[in-house]
């Protein structure tokens, strides 16, 4: 019975030949190539001559990628195509014809549509790029500060951080930043933390929190462990940490992050290239991605 | 390409959502296309940040990106303009934003890289891996395709059995009844220290539960067991997860499972890949109370 009830050799026959969507000759021979490489280990700049390709053609042309847009969700005629985005007839012939011969889009009687890996690379190109808007809409909160601590994994999904915004200190209201996370933590239900600076009104926050019963996890560095707790009363502490809805944590290298998180919000506060905290400026989202993104950073952090 | 079409005119099925950009501003793609539109530009970026620990010059740029020194330095020269390399002594390190680019960029290479590169993601159906999923699909980087081949359709089936019966905990997405891969699932955990957890459909439980009651009983008793039953879809993936590996099989796009092909990732990103993806099931079915059914 082994292996035989559902085998179809003309899958398996598909699977072992290498028949790849938008190739031309010298891909099936890099390919080649890198099958034979018996360390499996790839350099990612010749994965990059794989895909080099696709990725120019794709997004080259305004034309095309507005072709592909339009249809995206659903199979459309050439008419329909012009109506929508308004491209010169002749401009969406030349371009369906060299989409189809790649083999990135399909016909059928009722017109063009995106073939699965074309409707998957053209989501990773549209997120390639809005990452980039989020890049250039912060900034001034990313260049030249540190952001070592936030691990490529999440850096890779920055996009995450889309819906936030940047809360500064101004000229009129320098505490700006301060009294607004303040506000937030203040009737918290749940909430992580990483300090490495001490701000008198955190501990008292945190004390009042625990007693109230809050769940709470800490991550402090070592330098400020002792003084942090000590500008709590004790006799809370040990009930927090009895009751297990208060959990520290301390870390033995600085770790130049401030991040503090709910279920509702998260705070990012940067380090400066001086190793000073910017004080100044912290990013602040309560969109279901951002939080979950902060979450898991946090958990990475508070776990390692 | 006729071939080619052939294959993919089975596959225009996949559903991301609303995969249209209805607001979405085209001709916000030029910094996009500053980077990806030259292979030098591209390739320094991928080495200043691949050798970040390293002091890159000109010549160890040459020497990674295959191109003239006045290439190189034109390149550069362009890629400072645009913020995302800067220079100090003869010596180029990324910007702030040169290296968050250059890791996106990292992320789009390695994903568009697996779905290219093999078929397995073409023949199948991959409804049921919901785009987050697909989106880091580069966990699965250092995956191996395991393959029937004509003069042995037995490796698959072989390597899963071989890998189920070395397992502790197990964490599967079942689709199927068959008694060649739960003997060995119920064989394994009954013998190891491990707990099984399980998601199926009603009706692959009730197949499950009438020919291995026994041994359903004994692993409740010993507390090892739990089960989740998604209602209202049927199941087209099987997913094995454990510590020490995550193992994917999928369907063809005609509804039929395919035994010939397997995934299977050791490393600790594609273990992880799986458990989350093994999670988002187990979160969409309901618990089985086991109690009541002992």
């Amino acid at each position: 019975m082994i292996g035989s009830a559902n085998i179809r050799t003309e899958d398996m026959k598909i699977l072992s030949e290498s028949k790849l969507i938008g190739n031309d000759d010298k891909d099936i021979k890099l390919l080649n190539k890198f099958d034979l490489n018996k360390n499996g280990n790839i350099k990612i700049l010749d994965k990059f001559d794989f895909v080099r390709g696709d990725l120019k053609f794709l997004t080259n042309s305004q034309i095309r990628l507005e072709i592909i847009n339009s249809i995206a969700n659903s199979v459309k005629p050439i008419r329909d195509i012009h109506k929508e985005t308004d491209l010169p007839y002749s401009a969406i012939s030349l371009n369906i014809k060299y989409l189809e011969e790649k083999g990135f889009i399909q016909s059928n009687h009722k017109g063009y549509i995106l073939n699965n890996l074309t409707k998957i690379f053209f989501k990773e190109i549209v997120e390639f790029n809005r990452s980039i808007n989020v890049i250039n809409k912060f900034f001034d909160f990313f260049n030249d500060h540190k952001f070592e601590e936030i691990d490529e994994e999440f850096l890779k999904d920055i996009v995450s951080l889309d819906n936030s915004k940047i809360i500064e200190s101004s000229l009129i209201d320098i505490y700006k930043v301060h009294n607004t996370i303040i506000d937030s933590i203040s009737n918290s239900k749940d909430i992580y933390c990483i300090f490495n600076f001490i701000h008198p009104d955190y501990p008292i926050i945190f004390q009042d929190l625990i007693a109230n019963s809050a769940d709470i996890r800490l991550l402090l560095s070592e330098s400020i462990y002792s003084d942090f707790k000590d500008l709590m009363k004790i006799e809370i502490v040990n009930k927090g940490l009895k009751d297990k809805n208060f959990n520290l944590k301390r870390f033995k290298d600085d770790k130049n992050i401030f991040l503090i998180g709910s279920k509702e919000f998260i705070y990012l506060g940067l380090f400066k290239e001086d190793d000073s905290f910017d004080q100044n400026r912290v990013l602040f989202s309560t969109n279901d991605d951002a939080i979950k993104w902060g979450t898991e950073l946090f958990n990475k952090l508070y776990g390692s | 390409m006729a071939q080619i079409m052939n294959n993919t005119q089975k596959c225009d099925d996949l559903d991301l959502g609303n995969l249209k950009e209805e607001t979405f501003d085209f001709s916000n793609f030029q910094e996009l296309r500053n980077i990806i539109s030259s292979e030098s530009r591209s390739k320094i970026l991928l080495s200043l940040y691949l050798h970040r620990y390293d002091l890159n010059n000109v010549e160890s740029l040459k020497n990674e990106v295959k191109k003239p020194s006045p290439y190189i330095l034109n390149s550069v020269k362009q890629l400072e303009i645009l913020g995302l390399i800067k220079r100090a002594n003869k010596i180029f390190y990324l910007t702030s934003k040169g290296t968050i680019i250059t890791i996106i960029f990292l992320k789009l290479i390695e994903n568009i890289y697996i779905f290219k590169k093999n078929d397995f993601w073409t023949v199948h159906n991959l409804k049921q891996i919901p785009h987050e999923f697909l989106n880091h699909i580069y966990f699965l980087k250092d995956g191996k395709y395991v393959c029937s081949i004509a003069n042995d359709l037995t490796i698959p089936i072989r390597e899963y059995l071989k890998l189920i019966k070395s397992s502790k905990d197990l964490n599967i997405v079942i689709p199927i009844f068959s008694k060649t891969h739960l003997d060995e699932i119920f064989k394994s955990t009954i013998e190891s220290k491990g707990n099984l957890k399980m998601v199926a459909s009603k009706e692959i439980f009730n197949l499950i539960f009438n020919s291995y009651q026994e041994k359903i009983d004994f692993l409740i008793k010993k507390n090892k067991i739990e089960l989740w039953m998604v209602n209202n879809f049927d199941l087209e993936i099987f997913l094995t997860n454990s510590s020490d590996f995550s193992l994917l099989s999928l369907f063809f796009r005609d509804g039929h499972y395919d035994n010939a092909n397997l995934l299977l990732d050791k490393s600790t990103k594609g273990i992880e890949w799986g458990l989350k993806l093994f999670n988002y099931y187990k979160d969409k079915g309901t618990i089985i109370q086991l109690d009541k059914v002992l």
